[in-house]
């Protein structure tokens, strides 16, 4: 009888043969088969197949039953031998699971944080119902619309549930000062809302009415911080909060905004504050300025795509034909509410948002620390591996199974792993306060909310495990006894080669990350150290937010000027790093249907002066000059240059005279300043539109002595209360706000360093268990070649040479890696600096040293040790 | 002594009947001979490896036959220490079923 005549299902076959234990397979298969080709000679082929399936299917319960106390047996054994083993070799044990659990612990906060970064908005029950309306003006995309949008949209498209209309105050004025009976503070987050806010968005009140609370003019709703902070133990509700010179009725308090939220309040007054202050003409016309954030519920079958195809209409019914017959495009989309962290990089954004990129980045960042970890525990357990393979041979000879030893070794790395797990979650607890700080964010390891955590961990430890034990698992196990226990598999170069390439890769990620964070940190510097183009140092900035203070402006200024201390002063409606307006302007010589988008700052006649600003041409504004308010204007270096107004020459006094119209109509150029940063190096320069009207002033900025500066502030702040003594004496430094710009990039070259450190002690730590190792196995080596005359020093070379070989590869491995994404990196910068080879040179030569600092502790020992001892032993 | 469970009762008892001949494909047959119930081939032998852990079978592997594949059988037979636990369970039986009869179990 053929065998081939009666071939059982292949699949259920071996199903079978993964089920039995080692041993009883042979004859279980056998039974199966023997059953089987008695069932096909009787009633046929199909029979017989589902007989042996169905068979194999109701055996699986028993056996798996089986198997499992079995396995709980064998896990008991696999705990014994790694406890020991533990033991057995502390330092290197010590090593490995410290490198592998500061590795997961790296990981699990990275990963806390990058959970944090894509929550955002999530809070609000209905975050996936809610867009913000937005506007593409001439192809450029802005966040913000203007108030008659927000009430038009919700009342002509019965798919817009609610719309809630957002108007920063500091949109006015970037700090207003706010007062409760004695208490008074500066506060920069109060934003307009309507009524509807607490329906589209989740604020949970504390007390108050969410229906009632923002529909009557001058109410105010604030958070539980602010609350504490102005009343204290008293109830809030129904006093009255004093903000400038306007009173507001507390009409609410809420729980504090969380921290994962794009909109970062304080304190909401109602909207219909705003059209009492400002009329409902102004109001209601969709002429005005667009300063307003309008945020949209749809309902829950409504399509975006649907919705927004629709809104060109509201533009037709609502705007008139004269601004289009000004040839700008004014086209209105949605933008998902939870994708505005992340995705939104617009102009005028309400707050600073985060960027997708840096989530790549820190998720390849968790990724490498944790391959790094990973590597280093492989490499360890390998080396360990080949000094354990007498321990292999000898099972081998008692007679144990290929499989069996397999599953030892794997199973101990996996124990192992694990370990290094409730370790690493350790590490985490105890960090995540410093974690915390440096991010900005109230992470925390909540396991609800993130079900994935655990089965997560356990499977990275699996993997770790199983890829750290199958070198020893199935290279040891393959082998013949008699080999190994001979020993020669000793020196084994396959191994060796195998480890090398391990120890390549873990250095050339210490490497790269390395100079990547030299890179950052260069361009941090580039931008901090570059010349803005003004002078930023001790120019001392006042806000200017009360009315009685602008009404005596002349006086006050007049007064500082008197100061010793003082050399120049000026007043302003920005300062260097606020975020300037921008307007379209109808220069001369270019047509009507083609504006000019210009920033525009608004400035008094001693402003260019105090900032130190270099004059190209022409003049700057004077007060002599009569019609120098409100119908003259300089413009910046970019200006003249894209105007088309400069030519080849270079010359700008042909810039002189020429007219600019615009929303206050028309303006003649009396003078070109030098480009200066006005925002960060990040931007472009573009064309600037410097304005000349006395009274719209925001800021006040000195010049002062650094000399007996302290007394210079002690004199203002006295001068001050005596000119205006209603209003709180309110100072910074330009050079520090004007710095607050570089404040993410700061962050991100601070993680960054942080885990490039860890990294490279993770990699360190690698490094010296290998030393270690490597020193151990060749003590004897060690031990004949000093007896036999050897230098310390030719052994100390010795041990190090590999060690090193290995990382100058791996240099020449990070370099081109590094060099493509650092480039593309600064490419996101407006102006930035080269990648020069020194970075390279030092990054790899810092490595380079720490590598030899790491492993000439073992070397050091092993060329001292006596060679008496070490030839002794055995 | 534990007491031995049914399921090993029975296939303790197969074994022995089947003397020279027990290995799976026949001790399962006898099992369903004696009882009308057939065990899974998982029941089957998960129980002979606990009889073997326990020690009151021994194994021994046959010759390689054409019509399994060319496997060999692997034939149980009982141990001394099988023998007495067989013989306990049968006083055992005895006196847990002593003055029972099919039909007290019956109502009226």
């Amino acid at each position: 009888m053929k065998r081939n005549e009666y071939r059982p299902p292949i699949v259920a076959e071996i199903l079978l043969k993964f089920l039995a234990k080692h041993e009883d397979e042979i004859s279980l298969i056998g039974d199966f088969e023997e059953e089987f080709v008695c069932y096909w000679q009787n009633s046929g082929s199909f029979k017989a197949r589902l007989w042996y399936w169905m068979n194999t299917f109701n055996s699986i319960p028993k056996f798996t039953k089986h198997a499992l106390r079995r396995g709980f047996t064998m896990l008991k054994n696999y705990f014994k031998i790694a406890g020991r083993n533990l033991v057995r070799h502390k330092g290197i044990s010590l090593i490995n699971l410290s490198g592998l659990s500061i590795g997961m612990a790296c990981c699990i906060l990275i990963l806390l944080y990058l959970q944090y970064e894509l929550s955002y908005e999530k809070f609000n029950k209905n975050s996936e119902n809610i867009y913000r309306l937005c506007v593409e003006f001439n192809g450029s995309p802005i966040p913000v619309t203007g108030p008659s949008f927000g009430p038009a949209i919700e009342n002509d498209y019965p798919e817009v549930v609610k719309a809630v209309r957002i108007y920063p105050m500091s949109t006015m004025a970037p700090r207003v000062p706010v007062k409760y009976d004695n208490r008074q503070f500066y506060e920069e987050n109060i934003y307009y809302a309507d009524d509807s806010v607490f329906e589209v968005f989740t604020f949970e009140m504390i007390s108050g009415d969410p229906a009632d609370a923002l529909t009557r003019s001058n109410t105010i709703v604030i958070t539980k911080t602010s609350a504490e902070k102005y009343f204290g133990e008293i109830d809030p509700l129904g006093k009255i909060l004093k903000l400038n010179t306007n009173e507001y009725t507390v009409t609410g308090v809420i729980e504090d905004v969380k921290l994962n939220s794009h909109l970062k309040f304080d304190m909401l007054c109602s909207f219909q504050t705003l059209y009492d202050q400002r009329g409902y003409d102004q109001m209601g016309s969709w002429q005005t300025a667009l300063d307003y954030y309008t945020y949209i519920m749809l309902s829950e079958d409504a399509d975006q795509m649907e919705l927004e195809n629709k809104l060109p209409g509201l533009i037709e019914k609502n705007m008139n034909t004269e601004t289009n017959s000004t040839g700008i495009s004014v086209r209105l989309f949605l933008q998902p509410l939870e994708s505005i962290h992340l995705h939104s990089k617009m102009k005028y954004e309400i707050s600073a948002n985060s960027d997708i990129t840096y989530i790549y980045i820190f998720s390849v960042i968790a990724l490498f620390v944790l391959l790094i970890a990973c590597i280093n525990f492989m490499n360890l357990a390998t080396a360990r591996a080949s000094v354990r393979a007498k321990e292999v041979g000898l099972r081998k000879v008692m007679g144990a199974y290929r499989q069996s030893l397999i599953r030892q070794f794997i199973g101990e790395s996996i124990v192992f792993s694990v370990f290094a797990i409730v370790l690493a979650l350790l590490i985490v607890k105890l960090s995540l306060p410093v974690f915390t700080s440096i991010t900005g964010t109230d992470l925390s390891i909540d396991y609800d909310s993130m079900p994935w955590l655990i089965p997560g961990l356990l499977f990275i430890s699996l993997i770790a495990g199983v890829a750290a034990g199958s070198y020893p698992a199935f290279f040891l196990s393959g082998f013949q006894p008699v080999k190994i226990i001979k020993g020669s598999i000793y020196g084994n170069k396959k191994g060796v080669n195998f480890r090398s390439l391990l120890v390549v890769i873990q250095f050339s990620i210490s490497i790269a990350l390395i100079t990547g964070t030299s890179i950052i940190y260069k361009q941090l510097n580039f931008m901090k150290t570059k010349n803005p183009g003004f002078e930023k140092e001790h120019v001392i900035v006042l806000p200017l937010t009360d009315r009685s203070v602008i009404r005596s402006l002349d006086m006050l200024k007049e007064e500082f000027k008197s100061f010793s201390g003082i050399t120049e002063v000026s007043a302003s409606l920005k300062s260097p790093g606020e975020e300037p307006g921008a307007f379209y302007y109808i220069p001369e010589g270019i047509s009507g249907d083609k504006p000019v988008l210009m920033q525009y700052i608004n400035v008094d006649d001693e402003y260019i002066k105090t900032m130190d600003i270099s004059i190209l041409a022409g003049r700057s504004f004077s007060n002599e000059m009569r019609t120098d308010a409100y119908s003259s204007v300089i413009i910046n270096e970019t200006a003249a240059k894209s105007l088309g107004w400069v030519g080849t020459t270079g010359n700008y006094e042909g810039c002189i005279g020429k007219t600019i119209r615009g929303m206050g109509g028309v303006r003649e150029v009396i003078g070109v300043i030098s480009d200066f940063h006005l925002q960060s190096v990040h931007k472009a320069i573009v064309p600037l539109f410097v304005d000349y009207i006395p009274g719209y002033y925001n800021t006040l900025s000195l010049k002062v002595n650094p000399e007996g500066l302290p007394n210079t502030i002690n004199s203002l702040r006295k001068k001050w209360k005596e000119v205006v003594p209603g209003s709180p004496f309110d100072f910074h430094f330009l050079d520090e706000s004007y710095d607050k710009q570089f404040r993410a990039d700061e962050k991100l070259s601070e993680i960054f360093s942080y885990f490039s450190i860890l990294a490279i002690f993770i990699a360190c730590l690698g490094l010296f268990g290998m030393a270690a190792f490597s020193a151990e196995q060749r003590v004897k080596e060690i031990g004949i070649r000093k007896v036999l005359g050897a230098a310390s020093k030719g052994i100390i070379f010795l041990i190090g040479r590999d060690m090193m070989k290995l990382i100058l590869i791996s240099n020449a491995a990070a370099w081109p890696i590094v060099y493509f994404a650092s480039s593309y990196w600064l490419k996101s910068f407006a102006y930035h600096t080269d990648i020069e080879p020194q970075t390279f040179i030092y990054s790899s030569l810092l490595v380079f040293l720490i590598g030899i600092i790491t492993i000439s502790y073992q070397s050091i020992k092993a060329a001292s040790a006596d060679p008496v001892e070490s030839l002794k032993k055995e | 002594m534990k007491l031995l469970t049914k399921t090993e009762e029975i296939l303790l008892l197969a074994i022995w009947k089947l003397n020279d001949e027990a290995y799976g494909v026949k001790v399962r047959e006898k099992v369903m001979d004696m009882t009308g119930k057939l065990f899974t081939y998982g029941n089957l032998y998960c129980t002979l490896d606990q009889l073997t852990g326990k020690g009151f079978v021994m194994k021994y592997k046959g010759e390689p036959t054409p019509e399994r594949g060319g496997r060999a059988k692997t034939f149980y037979k009982l141990s001394e220490k099988g023998l007495t636990a067989l013989q306990e369970a049968f006083e055992i039986n005895q006196s847990v079923w002593d003055g029972v009869s099919l039909y007290s179990f019956t109502r009226n």
